[in-house]
């Protein structure tokens, strides 16, 4: 697993208190027990805070839009820690 | 122009002919540019109404021309200003108070204008965060005064409306999906023309007999078809609207989202904004509720208040948005504490259940039907405040309360 998969998958399981909870890139918010809207904005804030990386408004709804998954989430933080590096 | 009438249903005829008599994009949009012109025209708006329409499109458009370069400042003060302006062109109530008469007496009516503010927002914040690029004024104007979209939304987003404009060009649709469109259109105008003025008429009746003196039981009947009438009347109405232009806009290669999922089997206050109105929802839980959320956490830090309050602040704002007076206030108040009691629930189910018996509790059938029966209660009495008179409103469910009394009474 890469170092970016398993840095997410700790603040998932930290935000959803889950700490069974094992990402895949097919995964929805449909998947994840308590992914509502405040769950979702708790984790966006939590990866902006631990990965130092920033999400525009659209970026954020988009994730929650049908045909999005854990692997375009994680490659939308690729793209933005690539970009910053 | 109604768009559950016969104009409606030749104009939309005669736009589909001309629109896929041109195969080329720029010719369909012309199509589409002259029928959203001649829709506006047909509202009959007077002359500084339509200065006031131009006005309003030339400053937001300016505005988003100049975001990507202003301060952030100065893009918060002129999405302000904008907002303001909005305040006082739909004559809120609370400004009564706060500004001269003379310039909230002003006779200017802007068709659509509550949904030309948030498409031009939500355009603000993504222009600014460089989620989209430079907006035409062609664009922009095709985006805010398109026929399909200006009464009543659907709050279609910008990046939605672009990928249907530019592939305006693309095949006829199969007869199929054409009998479809149809077949969309015409059950919208079922619903406006048959149940919903059916169901206005109930309602009318259940007002006006709910104030008059009569027997408990008879009064009590009377209550229910006025407690339930109007918001089945609000549902086959608008959802109707919805089914009517998303329908239209399909027999012009136009795709618009849906607004409607079966709202009244809701489970609760969140869940049913997630089926009624569902693009108003998302615009206000993008916009409002997790940019104040976002902002209070990055300032203040993590507190279990937060959520409840940002999503009592998004619910009323909402409720707000309907209209200028207090009723619309009052509707928005019950969803917002609605919403409120629904997260924090949510809140304590999540700390005291572990997630295998959380889904447990959600699936159970009584919890599940005993939930919809209070949620779909809730909305019913919030949908009381909508229309007209809030003394009435207080003074009809007085006497119900009262018949109620005297039925337990009596059978006591």
């Amino acid at each position: 697993m890469s170092e970016l998969r398993e840095r997410v998958q700790a603040i998932f399981r930290s935000v959803f208190g889950d700490d069974t909870l094992v990402l895949s890139d097919g995964m929805t918010a449909a998947d994840v027990d308590g992914w509502d809207s405040l769950a979702h904005i708790n984790l966006i804030i939590a990866i902006e805070q631990k990965l130092g990386v920033k999400f525009a408004t659209a970026e954020i709804s988009r994730l929650k839009e049908p045909g999005q998954n854990v692997g375009s989430f994680l490659k939308l933080i690729e793209g933005k820690m690539a970009g910053r590096a | 122009m109604s768009v559950c009438s016969l104009g409606f249903l030749f104009f939309t005829g005669v736009v589909t002919l001309l629109f896929h008599a041109r195969p080329g994009l720029g010719g369909r949009r012309m199509v589409l540019g002259a029928a959203s012109l001649f829709f506006l025209a047909a509202f009959r708006p007077d002359l500084r109404s339509l200065a006031a329409l131009a006005a309003f499109l030339f400053v937001t458009h300016m505005s988003l021309r100049l975001a990507p370069r202003a301060s952030r400042l100065t893009v918060v003060l002129l999405g302000a200003a904008v907002v303001a302006a909005f305040l006082v062109l739909r004559r809120y109530s609370f400004l009564q108070s706060l500004l001269p008469a003379k310039l909230l007496g002003h006779p200017l009516e802007l068709v659509g204008l509550s949904y030309m503010l948030f498409r031009f927002l939500h355009l603000l914040v993504d222009v600014r965060q460089g989620q989209i690029g430079a907006v035409s004024l062609t664009s922009y104007l095709s985006y805010q005064l398109s026929f399909l979209t200006l009464v009543a939304g659907p709050i279609q987003r910008y990046r939605d409306f672009r990928a249907s404009w530019d592939t305006l060009a693309r095949s006829t649709p199969p007869p199929r999906d054409t009998l479809l469109a149809w077949d969309r259109l015409l059950s919208g105008m079922i619903k406006i023309g048959l149940l919903s003025t059916a169901l206005l008429y109930v309602y009318e009746r259940a007002a006006a007999g709910a104030l008059r003196e009569q027997p408990p039981p008879a009064l009590l009947l009377r209550f229910m078809a006025y407690f339930y009438s109007y918001p089945a009347y609000l549902f086959f109405n608008f959802s109707g609207y919805t089914d009517i232009v998303v329908g239209a806009g399909r027999l012009l290669n136009f795709s618009l989202p849906e607004n409607f999922d079966r709202p009244y089997l809701a489970r609760n206050i969140l869940d049913f904004w997630n089926r009624w109105h569902i693009t108003l929802t998302k615009w206000i839980r993008d916009y409002i509720f997790m940019t104040s959320y976002k902002w209070s956490v990055d300032r203040l830090g993590p507190s279990p208040f937060l959520g409840p309050s940002a999503v009592f602040v998004a619910l009323l704002i909402a409720g707000l948005w309907h209209g200028s007076t207090s009723n619309f206030a009052l509707f928005g108040l019950v969803h917002g504490v609605g919403a409120a009691v629904n997260q924090v629930y949510d809140e304590i189910l999540k700390r005291r259940l572990k997630a295998p018996a959380r889904r447990a509790y959600a699936e159970n059938a009584w919890i599940r039907g005993a939930a919809t029966f209070a949620t779909l209660h809730v909305v019913c009495f919030s949908f009381l405040f909508f229309p007209g008179d809030l003394d009435l409103v207080f003074a009809r469910l007085h006497f119900a309360a009262t018949a109620v009394a005297r039925l337990a009474g009596s059978a006591g």
